[in-house]
């Protein structure tokens, strides 16, 4: 459209009446495949600067911010699936180090129960076994006692039997050495 | 332009002897004629007087080339501006990525970062736009001499020149910026380094030119060639299909054999043709952005 | 940024296409400026002839320097020069 505008002003611009001057372009220089027209060459310029302006002006900013978008929307996604792989990953991680963490958890536990019955148990042991030499003391003083109670009682009853036969003896025989001999034998061996 | 080449020979099949280069230039050369096969539109009336600059003839009429390098740098805009607003629509996720927008996404990345920023290096951000819109902008003034009745502006030396003058400019203003004045310089005045005075003296005298011819030679091989291969195509798709008015008309026999021949070939090239079309836009994308890098590295 | 690799043949081709351009324009430059000073002192076919191989040898030189010299200054660790 401009270009018309352009040649339109041009027109204007010239002296010479329109169509007086028509006659077959590059003739003047030649006519031929060389023929060397320099207002061919401006139109050329003219042309194709206006096509560069007009590009350059309303198209290249459209095509280069659509292919700029689409790269960003293209970024985005790829950022946006990597950062869920990324966290993903992370999740699966912490997941594993969470069971790892309560399966030492288990074990830890699970030994010091161990530990804890071994302990219990060796301290029933040495609680029996303590017990049982207590028992066994008690017992034995508890005999001794019984024993010496018994010898003592003997003893006595040994003093009254004796007592009696001295009677008895004194009663039949009241002074016979030999006789005083034979207690005092009696109640030794009874005593030892 | 088959259609066009037919459409003439339809016209001419009583004169079938003078189908010839005359025929085969008139499609190449600018005229002030659009031949639209059924009629034709005169562009007479939108001619101008030459304006004089001193010695300089320059006549701003509006031709055939230049019609067809206004619906290239429509045709540039308007699919460059359907794929921006599909990436707009994507970025507001209203829609999943469509066969254009993925075409002119592919483009527009490969001549972004393989084209443009590869050979430029960094910083190179800047000339971005201009690679692609250059390499875009050839392709649809390559591409549109291949539809039936177009033509292309790109087999016109001066449309190839005025591109590459435009490159030329960048490339220069490009090294100028990242040398600083001295460092441009240098790039015209060379000295080789371990030469006495007066030896260094002479061979700036002979260097200096031959420094700026090699500046000069470079956009000058970006517009010949450019110009060459689109030239050179349609000579050769013309001249086959000239082949088939040429023979066609002799008898039964050889008009079969001379239209299905060169009809078979001529797609063929119509392929090649295609492949060129893409092929030379690029390169003159990649070698303006080569240019650029080498002299932004140059010290 | 991108890695770098070696330049593609593409980027090769297009650094070097101008070196013929220039053997042959620096070669008629040259000739050209010989034919002058022929004109001006009447020595034709002098420097016409000299001039041309001046100009020849001039490009070539200008050829030899980026293909030769700065390739192996850039690999001795100097940037290339344009």
């Amino acid at each position: 459209m401009t270009t018309w505008l352009t040649a339109a002003a041009v027109l204007a611009a010239s002296p010479a009446p329109l169509g007086a001057t028509a006659r077959v372009a590059g003739q003047g220089a030649g006519g031929a495949i060389f023929s060397l027209n320099i207002g061919l060459l401006l139109w050329t310029w003219v042309l194709f600067l206006l096509t560069l302006g007009i590009l350059v002006w309303k198209v290249f900013p459209l095509i280069a911010g659509g292919l700029e978008e689409r790269q960003r929307k293209i970024q985005e996604a790829i950022d946006s699936a990597r950062q869920d792989r990324e966290e993903g990953r992370r999740l699966v991680e912490e997941q594993t180090r969470e069971l790892a963490r309560a399966r030492q958890e288990a074990q830890r536990t699970l030994e010091e129960t161990r530990q804890a019955v071994g302990r219990l148990r060796e301290e029933l042991i040495a609680e029996a076994e303590a017990e049982k030499a207590d028992i066994l003391e008690r017992a034995r003083r508890e005999m001794e006692r019984e024993r010496e109670r018994v010898l003592d009682e003997l003893r006595v009853e040994a003093v009254e039997i004796s007592l009696a036969a001295a009677e008895r003896l004194i009663r039949a025989r009241l002074d016979t050495d030999e006789n005083r001999r034979l207690v005092r034998e009696y109640i030794g061996s009874i005593g030892g | 332009m088959d259609g066009l080449l037919l459409q003439e020979a339809a016209q001419d099949a009583a004169h079938a002897e003078e189908w010839g280069t005359d025929v085969m230039i008139h499609h190449i050369v600018d005229a002030d004629v659009l031949d639209l096969g059924f009629f034709s539109v005169d562009l007479s009336p939108l001619s101008v007087a030459p304006i004089h600059i001193g010695g300089l003839e320059i006549d701003v009429s509006i031709t055939k080339h230049v019609v067809f390098l206004f619906i290239a740098a429509v045709l540039t805009v308007v699919t460059m501006w359907l794929a921006a607003r599909a990436a707009h629509r994507l970025e507001q996720g209203e829609k999943a990525p469509g066969g254009l927008l993925n075409a002119m996404e592919a483009f527009y990345l490969f001549l972004r970062d393989d084209v443009a920023m590869a050979n430029i290096g960094s910083g190179g951000e800047r000339f971005v736009p201009l690679v692609i819109t250059l390499f875009f902008f050839i392709l649809f003034a390559n591409l549109l001499g291949l539809v039936p009745f177009g033509a292309t502006a790109t087999s016109n030396i001066m449309v190839t020149a005025g591109l590459a003058v435009i490159a030329f400019i960048v490339i220069e203003t490009a090294g100028y910026r990242a040398l600083g004045a001295k460092g441009y310089l240098r790039t015209i005045f060379y000295v080789p380094p371990g030469l006495n005075p007066w030896m260094g003296a002479v061979m700036l005298l002979i260097m200096t030119p031959v420094e700026l011819i090699g500046k000069l030679a470079k956009p000058f091989a970006l517009a010949v060639r450019l110009f060459a291969n689109m030239t050179a195509g349609h000579f050769v798709l013309l001249a086959l299909l000239g082949l088939i008015i040429t023979y066609g008309s002799f008898t039964t026999a050889s008009g079969i054999v001379a239209v299905l021949g060169p009809l078979l070939l001529g797609l063929f090239v119509m392929f090649l043709e295609i492949f060129i079309a893409f092929l030379q836009a690029f390169i003159f994308a990649m070698l303006t952005a080569v240019f650029i890098g080498l002299i932004r590295h140059a010290h | 940024m991108r890695k770098e690799s070696p330049p593609s043949s593409v980027v090769q081709v297009g650094r070097h296409a101008g070196h013929g351009i220039t053997i042959a324009a620096s070669a008629a430059l040259f000739a050209w400026l010989g034919t002058l000073l022929d004109e001006r002192l009447g020595t034709r076919p002098l420097f016409v002839v000299l001039g041309a191989f001046l100009g020849f040898g001039a490009g070539f030189y200008s050829m030899y320097r980026r293909l030769v010299l700065d390739p192996s200054k850039e690999r001795d660790g100097e940037p290339p020069a344009e």
